[in-house]
């Protein structure tokens, strides 16, 4: 049976958080927000074991976890030589497939933007791709299908440079800013998100699809430097001339995301349903650094190199295209932090005699290792590491062997700064906002209930709902599931969910070994330990 | 974009050059540059290194060469905007004569 076939739209807020939509749904700079979740459902969607970008983007688009999906962080740790090294991540590491191509697959056409890893993009008919995360003078090539360059050219006002990625404001988001440079951000993230907006507006006249997907990247960023300026639990101990400039310029900010809702919800129908997704939330981090190369340092796990300078701005990296793996003489470190993004620590394995831990003791040396950072205190006897999950906890599945080998949450969830300071554990110079692994779901239209308030999710199932909602059948290697209280149970008994029978992709093998070889016991037991250890809740709790 | 996957004897040396260029020029269409040949320089097409990064990603997706030209490209230890056009095609046709690394190696 065919199930009914609805336009679907999903609106992706990055780092979107109900600590601020809700106060902004009451204080009236979100009025459509308001009417949006009185007329539709709304829930907590839990983020991936570690809340980051780079790894969260890619399980709502597959509905698998990363240890299934591949991606890990922005860059991808290439572990082959002595010296560890890493590049950028891409889509040829995404190795589960995206509900753009289960949808275009079955028929549907679909417009995907500003999506991270789909880069490169895929050449299916019927989808139309515009890559998240691609510096301005590639897109004339990042585009599917070809020549949808051109026609977004001509879109009044388009400027690419403002439109695309570029890796040094990319830092600013974590490195912080002087205040001076605060307004020209804000005002920079607003011009960027009207020309997605724009894109996605033509694009749904032009070239109407089942599945439209956008991803509005400028929340995430506006949090990180001003978190403390939108949440009103604390933004009213911030009343400076400055402080107030800033959040009026915030609100600003959120005032026209409501208005590009508004104006999609109009543009896409009354048939149309639209679902608001984010990959994670937010929250203010504490006033502390931690280095964690330093702290290793010190434990006698990692040497640096010769001349690397000692950090005194409470940066998490460093500002230049240059990578951490400079940073330290190799023959001498074991265990050593690349990225802040990914909160990892690895552990340099030996292939030959010198430094790195034996192989054959890897599990033990690991063990050690994390109990040590989970010894950590600061000044006042504070733990400074609330948790070290291991691969297997954090990122168990087909592609676990490239996950870190540990992954660290810090007791405010920040990210640790992978520098060389003069301590491990330093006062941050800034308020800062990081991210926290309750973000949002939301939805309206036809066929989903009224001011409802759902059970908590996980990210995973945003694309079984997304097919679902789409008459689709999922498919049985998706780890999510469909989030039935978000339609009604009219909508329910007319089209039950089906499961794709046949493996129809090429993914759907690999997907069906996946399954095999973790086992459900295991399983079990990582998602037990996540739950005590307070970082997951449990299903329905 | 057509994906390009196949082995040296099919994919041939003109070919790559030809591919690379036509890229090339659709990036810098909007740049006023000399027109692009094999022995241009990266640097002076006005692209940055980020971007060249970006063109190698393309391509080695589209041999199907996984990080083969990235990782040839790294150990030659030469900053890419010093590289010729023709030293990148000469890469990728060294990998694509290594019969298919991503098979071997995957």
């Amino acid at each position: 049976m065919e199930g009914k076939r609805h336009s679907t739209v999903l609106i992706g807020w990055d780092g979107a958080t109900f600590s601020v939509l809700d106060p902004f749904t009451r204080d009236g700079t979100m009025p459509f927000l308001a009417q949006f979740m009185a007329e539709g459902v709304r829930g907590t969607l839990h983020s991936t074991v570690h809340p980051v970008t780079a790894a969260a983007w890619p399980s709502l688009m597959t509905g698998v976890n990363p240890g299934q999906h591949g991606v890990f962080d922005f860059v991808k740790v290439d572990r082959r030589e002595d010296r560890y090294t890493y590049v950028l991540s891409t889509s040829t590491d995404l190795r589960a497939e995206t509900i753009w191509s289960i949808a275009a697959r079955q028929g549907c056409r679909v417009t995907s933007l500003n999506f991270i890893s789909m880069f490169p993009a895929p050449d299916i008919p019927g989808v139309f791709v515009v890559p998240g995360f691609v510096p301005y003078q590639y897109l004339p090539l990042a585009m599917r299908p070809a020549g949808l360059y051109s026609r977004i050219k001509t879109i009044p006002g388009f400027e690419a440079r403002e439109l695309a990625l570029d890796w040094a404001l990319e830092r600013k988001a974590l490195q912080g800013l002087p205040e001076a440079e605060y307004e020209s951000w804000i005002k920079f993230h607003m011009l960027r998100e009207r020309h997605w907006f724009d894109i996605v507006c033509m694009l749904m006249r032009e070239e109407p699809c089942d599945l439209t997907a956008v991803l509005f990247d400028g929340v995430d960023k506006l949090q990180h430097l001003c978190y403390h300026l939108v949440d009103p639990q604390y933004s009213e101990r911030y009343a400076s001339p400055w402080a107030r400039k800033i959040r009026n310029l915030c609100l600003e900010y959120f005032r026209q995301l409501d208005d590009f809702l508004r104006q999609i919800v109009q543009l896409a129908g009354a048939e149309t349903r639209v679902f608001i997704a984010s990959d994670h939330g937010f929250t203010l981090a504490e006033d502390e650094v931690f280095y964690a190369n330093v702290w290793l340092e010190q434990h006698g796990y990692l040497k640096w190199a010769d001349g690397v300078p000692l950090d005194q701005e409470a940066r998490l990296t460093m500002d230049s295209h240059s990578g951490a793996d400079t940073m330290f003489d190799w023959p001498a470190t074991t265990a050593f932090a690349l990225t802040p993004s990914s909160n990892a620590i690895y552990i340099r394995t030996a292939r030959k005699s010198g430094a790195g831990a034996p192989a054959s003791d890897y599990h033990a040396f690991r063990r050690i290792l994390a109990d040590a950072l989970l010894g950590f205190r600061d000044g006042s006897g504070r733990q400074v590491v609330q948790a070290v999950l291991t691969r297997e906890e954090a990122f168990p599945g087909e592609y676990m062997a490239e996950a870190p080998d540990l992954t660290l949450i810090l007791r405010d969830r920040s990210f640790l700064s992978v520098l060389r300071a003069d301590a491990p554990l330093k006062p941050r110079i800034a308020p800062y906002g990081t991210h926290h692994p309750d973000g949002v779901f939301l939805a309206r239209g036809q066929g989903i209930p009224k001011g409802v308030e759902l059970p908590a999710a996980p990210i995973v199932d945003v694309a079984a709902t997304l097919l679902y909602s789409l008459g689709l059948p999922i498919p049985r290697q998706m780890e999510g599931t469909v989030i039935l209280p978000a339609f009604e149970p009219s909508v329910l008994d007319a089209n039950p969910v089906r499961m794709e029978n046949s493996s129809s992709s090429s993914h759907a093998a690999a997907a069906d070994s996946d399954s095999a070889a973790v086992d459900e016991g295991f399983k079990k037991a990582v998602m037990e330990r996540l739950i005590a250890l307070n970082y997951l809740q449990r299903p329905g709790g | 974009m057509t994906n390009m996957q196949g082995s040296s004897t099919e994919i041939g040396r003109e070919d790559v050059a030809n591919h690379l260029l036509e890229m090339l020029r659709t990036l810098t269409q909007d740049v006023d540059i000399d027109p692009i040949t094999l022995q241009t320089c990266l640097g002076d097409t006005g692209l940055d290194s980020v971007c060249v990064a970006y063109l190698i990603g393309e391509i080695q997706q589209q041999y199907a060469l996984r990080d083969c030209v990235y990782r040839a490209l790294v150990k030659t230890n030469t900053p890419i905007l010093t590289l010729r056009v023709s030293e990148i095609v000469d890469c990728v046709c060294e990998c694509l004569l290594q019969n298919r690394p991503a098979e071997q190696e995957g």
